[in-house]
């Protein structure tokens, strides 16, 4: 997923320059309105997301990051007049040829999408396929290609179910073990059981008892992926409040929707309530123009590699306000552009990733398989 | 030149003394003589600017917001452009792509019909472009259909109907009259001097920029008078040179990688005074307009050709981008430093396609 990602600033729609051609500038001479806000705490306008909905108690209660409003007003003044493209994300391999194969793909990838730097050694994972060297997800991606190649039936939930450990060594053979491999072995257990006992073992076929919105009284695809495949389930506690993330949840469909959305392979709805991917970048390109702030003793902890660990308060508060800031960053983005060049979170999200995924700036680091 | 080092070491001479003792005298002086200069000399385009930013009236550059802008886009990627023709033109002949890029370059201004607003656009090879790239297509076209637009001896006397049909596209190239002008003045000097290709000049220079005058650029604005791009300003030359710069960073960056194409001096570049970057400078707060000249841009009003305020426009572009550049390096590894263009190709590559209105200037410069 992260290999489309990176290919974002490669779809540049033709948009713009047809705006640019004819329409009446836009001169933001208005004074701006400020947002919605509770106390002196402002909010963004609700867009649908229960992941949006359940920042608040984070935000409220933080002690380690601040997110600075001013600034994300500074930075939207010019960040507003770029393009921010709809990115056309490939679908690796030119597997959208067969959109339902499409969807098992990205959704079997997604499922062990995590983790693929090495803990102690910081090695990264690599692998050869096709006579290019390829890293991180890009390998990850590549090693399930490599298996469908072989005829290793990897999009069948059957096989996901019951694969054993010399398989996936087999699968994720590389320059050295697949980071955290028990743990994604341990998904693939659960979601080819889930997919074999309900959906024929395809992903294509849960994708598709689904109305195509995110959200739907509890039916949506993220409302339902999240509650029958509990990998997905993207949660923390905070201060006895549950805070929804739905990382990867989001960004597979996301991926989906971009790479699929022009050939009716997948259809979406409501993709404006899709919140940013609260991943280990975001949160640094955020912090880098002073959107956030962290306490003294959250910086240096990131700063000198010390692990922040999952579910703590320090992990939750930089996911929440990644989520927080980009939110009110689209909403006031959009409040510069047209009508006919409104934007939806991902594209800030994929203008902010695009930026920094290879920066040297640290980010924190997190052992877990939720991102 | 030496004039112009010694004002230089003035210059930072009284920004120490500012620092040092107390800095009231300096304040006193609205027209500040301490102007930040960045370090890198020798480019005499960057080295030419001094009188522009120390007397504009329209244009202002803002050292703090320059500061804090370089605090975290040092932390980006940057890459170094790798540039490549479109359909696969010059591929794996360095000469042509040489030729290829650098005749183009001769006629790479001025896209947009100055009357009706409307963009130069081609279909070619079931594909669509647009303004430069459009361009490019149709010189892609011509060669495709036998036309010899890379050879000197062709465009010394190319006429009005055949350029007509080589840019066949939505509308008339705009300023086609002055293209063909500048066609048929450096087809002449192409063909009497360098065998009508330009890469038969590329191999006669040094492979820098600036040589005492045997550089790259310094010889193409010398001997082909169409990329002289030089304003008068209080009496002081002020050098661009804008699209000699961008022809040869073109053809650096499509050969970089074959090793075909050394250049020694590329920290000489400065960006590129176009329309575009000044925009993304003044959207980013690095620079601000005067009240007159804000609105002047907005509606959309004609900036004269040499006039004080484009060529303040055009300086500032380069002043502020030296800078940045210069601001951003200091954070940034040893390993991993950059010139000047690639913060050119950042700042370019968001906005070109903006709404935000640019300034309008009818010129074949750029």
């Amino acid at each position: 997923m992260n290999r489309s990602r990176r290919q974002v600033l490669k779809g540049v729609s033709t948009l713009g320059a047809i705006a640019a051609m004819g329409a009446e500038p836009l001169l933001a001479a208005n004074p701006v309105k400020s947002p919605v806000s509770s106390g002196s705490l402002p909010w963004p306008k609700p867009i649908g997301s229960p992941v949006i909905e359940s920042l608040r108690p984070v935000i409220e209660g933080s002690r380690d990051v601040k997110t600075h409003y001013d600034k994300i007003v500074d930075a939207a003044r010019w960040m507003a007049y770029e393009e921010l493209p709809m990115p056309h994300m490939a679908v690796p391999y030119g597997l959208d040829k067969n959109p339902d194969v499409a969807i098992d793909f990205i959704m079997v990838s997604n499922t062990i999408n995590s983790a693929f730097t090495d803990f102690k050694t910081h090695i990264k994972f690599q692998t050869d396929y096709a006579d290019a060297r390829l890293s991180d997800s890009d390998a990850m991606v590549a090693c399930l290609k490599r298996a469908m190649d072989n005829g290793i039936p990897i999009l069948d939930g059957k096989f996901l179910a019951k694969v054993s450990r010399p398989e996936m060594e087999k699968l994720f053979a590389g320059n050295m073990e697949m980071p955290m491999l028990d743990e994604k072995m341990a998904v693939f257990h659960q979601a080819g059981e889930v997919l074999a006992a309900k959906y024929d073992g395809r992903y294509v076929n849960f994708v598709k008892s689904c109305p195509p919105r995110l959200y739907d009284n509890g039916n949506g695809l993220v409302d339902r992926l999240v509650k029958e495949f509990p990998r997905f389930n993207d949660v923390s506690q905070f201060d006895g409040h549950q805070v929804k993330f739905y990382k990867l949840a989001q960004l597979g469909y996301w991926g989906m929707y971009s790479g699929l959305g022009r050939t009716s392979g997948f259809k979406l709805e409501d993709p404006q309530k899709l919140s940013a991917f609260a991943d280990y970048i975001v949160p640094v390109a955020l912090r880098l123009m002073g959107m956030t702030s962290y306490s003294p003793a959250l910086e240096k902890a990131i700063n000198s590699y010390q692990m922040i660990p999952r579910d703590s308060r320090q992990e939750i508060e930089i996911r929440a306000h990644s989520l927080y800031a980009t939110a009110l960053l689209a909403e006031e983005v959009n409040r510069l552009r047209p009508a006919d060049q409104q934007v939806i979170i991902p594209q800030i999200d994929a203008r902010i990733w695009t930026h920094y995924h290879t920066t040297f700036w640290p980010h924190h680091l997190t052992k877990t398989i939720m991102y | 030149m030496t004039e112009k080092l010694g004002r230089r070491q003035f210059v930072q001479g009284m920004g120490a003394l500012g620092m040092l003792a107390a800095s009231e005298a300096l304040r006193a002086n609205d027209n500040a003589t301490a102007v930040r200069w960045p370090k890198l000399a020798g480019s005499p385009v960057l080295d030419s600017l001094h009188p522009v930013i120390e007397h504009a009236r329209d244009v202002h550059t803002h050292l703090e917001r320059l500061q804090e802008i370089a605090g975290w886009m040092a932390y980006e990627e940057l890459p170094m452009p790798d540039y490549a023709l479109p359909l696969g033109a010059g591929e794996g002949k360095p000469d042509e792509t040489i030729d290829f890029i650098l005749t183009s370059d001769v006629v790479d201004t001025a896209f947009t019909d100055f009357s009706t607003h409307e963009k130069f656009q081609v279909d070619y090879a079931g594909r669509h472009w647009s303004d430069s790239d459009a361009l490019f297509a149709c010189m892609k076209r011509a060669l495709d259909n036998g036309i010899p637009v890379l050879d000197g001896k062709f465009l010394a006397r190319v006429t009005r109907p055949e350029l007509e049909r080589i840019f066949a596209g939505n509308i008339e190239l705009p300023m086609l009259d002055q293209k063909m002008e500048v066609l048929h003045q450096v087809g002449g000097v192409l063909a009497e001097t360098y065998e009508g290709r330009f890469h038969n000049f590329v191999k006669s220079c040094s492979p820098r920029l600036y040589d005492n005058g045997n550089g790259l650029i310094d010889r193409l604005v010398k001997e082909f008078p169409r990329f002289n791009d030089v304003s008068e300003y209080d009496g002081h030359t002020i050098r661009f040179y804008k699209l000699s710069q961008l022809g040869v960073w073109f053809v650096y960056s499509s050969l970089r990688k074959t090793g075909q194409f050394p250049l020694e001096d590329l920290n000489k570049m400065t960006a590129f005074a176009d329309y575009m970057v000044p925009v993304t400078l003044r959207l980013l707060g690095i620079t601000s307009y005067s009240p007159e000249l804000e609105q002047a841009i907005n509606t959309h009003q004609m900036v004269p050709r040499d006039s004080r305020r484009e060529v303040e426009i055009r300086a500032h572009c380069i002043y502020a981008t030296a800078l940045l550049c210069e601001e951003i390096n200091n954070i940034r590894p040893k390993d991993m430093q950059i010139v000047i263009p690639q913060i050119d190709a950042r700042l370019w590559t968001h906005y070109h396609t903006t709404w935000w209105p640019h300034h309008l200037t009818k010129t074949i410069m750029y």
